[in-house]
């Protein structure tokens, strides 16, 4: 791994899980260029007429949604310690047999340490979101197969707007939707708030 | 897909949304409240932010009370909401809570019921990349950090022992406020906050403006116009080098370096921009 010294004096790789970094250059010295990364174009064709996209379970969804080795998915992170939804996600991803995941949370938390043996056995390949408590302490010691990247709120939107990270599928925990997939957050038995910090508008 | 349930909504509340019941860190609750009292930034239409972690969540009920006595107003409180928030909201303390997150549940219920209670979407008003990025309009943002050092660079994702045990959250992203605060004691469990060197940059130290400890406040010398806002109010302001040094005496010294791998970095910590501003180690033992 080439190390270079940034402008904050720190040694920091140039490149990390194959793919180019820019060093840390200074506040507000980093200019970027060219254009948003933008989502692919869909056809209303590919969606029920009816209106009722309702799939009986997760597995359909993901198959739906063409999950494949390699992909990226994001969760997010409303239900905080109370998510039981992302470790069903994985569960299934398991159960399908998909490989090398990256894991793009917008946090992770305690009751996500059931990831843990999929971090280990490949299903997930690495995570690039904020890690809280055990998932942080199993990368600290080298656990972790791809190397961590740690992203602030605004910089997980820079991430995905500036094209460094592609989610290929978002997964949503909402407390309330319906059939067309409007959904909130205010309502319903598991109300977290505003749901705005979900990674799905690419 | 429809579920029977996506989890546990009273643990929704996690973590670090629960008010501070120690001495220690109500007594820097009140001071970092005093500061924006004392230093003129609380004044009507002024506007702040706190996260929840429990020193901040204090702060905010501290600050509550002086508004109240003074009969000053807020134009906006940015969230993280919570219900100490929401009360300032309904007591017409606060026109606004600009919201990004609500952190319990009496924040989901004001954002129901509540017109005042605006969603905002982190993704604009975060993204240092765009237009939208309303970070910097903020007149004081409170903040905490698992350690800074004498140049106010500031950690908020590794300890002293070089494990990687949080998150960054919009904690970057708040740094651009007129002040940022860093309200933190100055030792955790023997081992010393402000040390010569942070074991990880999550902050470059010019955006850290100031730091709260129990023993005292600490003020960036870049900010010369908040040095000179608080001379002469009764505040306890020292030299960030002072409570370091008092410090290390009470515990014997700075913290053991910990013992890593150079060789292999586990984790990057990405800059707002995209760049990387620090590498996290492996630990061994």
């Amino acid at each position: 791994m080439e190390m270079v010294k940034n402008a904050a004096g720190r040694l920091v790789p140039t490149e990390v899980n194959g793919q180019k970094r820019i060093p840390y250059k200074g506040v507000a010295q980093h200019r970027p260029d060219g254009f948003k990364a933008k989502p692919p174009i869909r056809s209303a064709a590919d969606y029920p007429a009816d209106g009722n996209k309702l799939l009986p379970n997760l597995r359909t969804a993901l198959e739906r949604a063409g999950l494949k080795d390699g992909m990226t998915i994001s969760t997010h992170h409303h239900l905080r310690n109370g998510d039981v939804v992302t470790n069903i996600l994985f569960d299934t991803i398991k159960e399908m047999g998909v490989k090398n995941i990256r894991w793009f949370p917008s946090a992770s938390f305690p009751c996500h340490e059931h990831l843990i043996p999929y971090l280990e056995d490949g299903t997930i390949s690495h995570i690039e979101g904020s890690m809280n408590g055990p998932l942080g302490r199993f990368t600290s010691y080298g656990k972790m197969n791809g190397v961590g990247v740690l992203r602030s709120h605004g910089g997980r939107y820079q991430a995905v707007q500036d094209g460094e990270v592609h989610i290929d599928i978002a997964v949503i925990a909402s407390p309330t939707a319906d059939p067309f997939g409007n959904a909130n957050g205010v309502t319903g038995k598991a109300a977290c708030g505003l749901l705005r910090v979900c990674s799905c508008r690419f | 897909m429809e579920v029977e349930s996506l989890g546990d909504s009273s643990k929704i509340v996690s973590g670090t949304t629960e008010i501070a019941k120690s001495p220690d860190r109500l007594l820097i609750a009140e001071y970092v409240a005093k500061f924006i009292e004392l230093s003129g930034i609380m004044k009507d239409g002024f506007s702040f932010q706190a996260g929840a972690g429990g020193t901040a969540l204090a702060f905010a009920m501290f600050l509550k009370e002086r508004m109240r006595e003074t009969g000053i107003k807020a134009r906006f409180i940015r969230g993280g909401s919570t219900k100490y928030l929401v009360q300032m909201l309904e007591e017409g303390l606060v026109d606004y809570i600009l919201d990004g997150q609500t952190f319990d549940l009496e924040g989901v219920r004001s954002m129901r019921e509540n017109p005042g209670h605006v969603n905002t979407s982190p993704f604009t008003s975060y993204n240092y990349h765009g237009k939208g990025n309303f970070a910097s309009i903020l007149d004081a943002v409170v903040l905490g950090a698992t350690e800074v050092d004498v140049n106010f660079n500031a950690n908020v994702v590794s300890h002293s022992d070089g494990l990687l045990l949080h998150g960054i959250g919009g904690w970057q992203n708040c740094l651009f406020s007129k002040c940022s605060i860093l309200a933190i004691p100055s030792f955790r469990d023997r081992i010393p906050v402000i040390l010569d060197e942070v074991t990880t940059i999550c902050a470059p130290g010019e955006l850290v403006d100031v730091i709260v400890t129990e023993r005292g406040i600490a003020i960036n010398p870049r900010r010369e116009d908040l040095l000179k806002a608080v001379e002469g109010k009764g505040l306890p302001i020292r030299k960030i080098e002072e409570i370091r040094d008092e410090v290390y005496q009470i515990v014997g010294g700075p913290p053991q370096k910990p013992v890593v791998d150079k060789n292999q970095v586990v984790a990057i910590v990405n800059w707002v921009d995209g760049t990387v501003l620090d590498s996290v180690y492996k630990v061994i033992g």
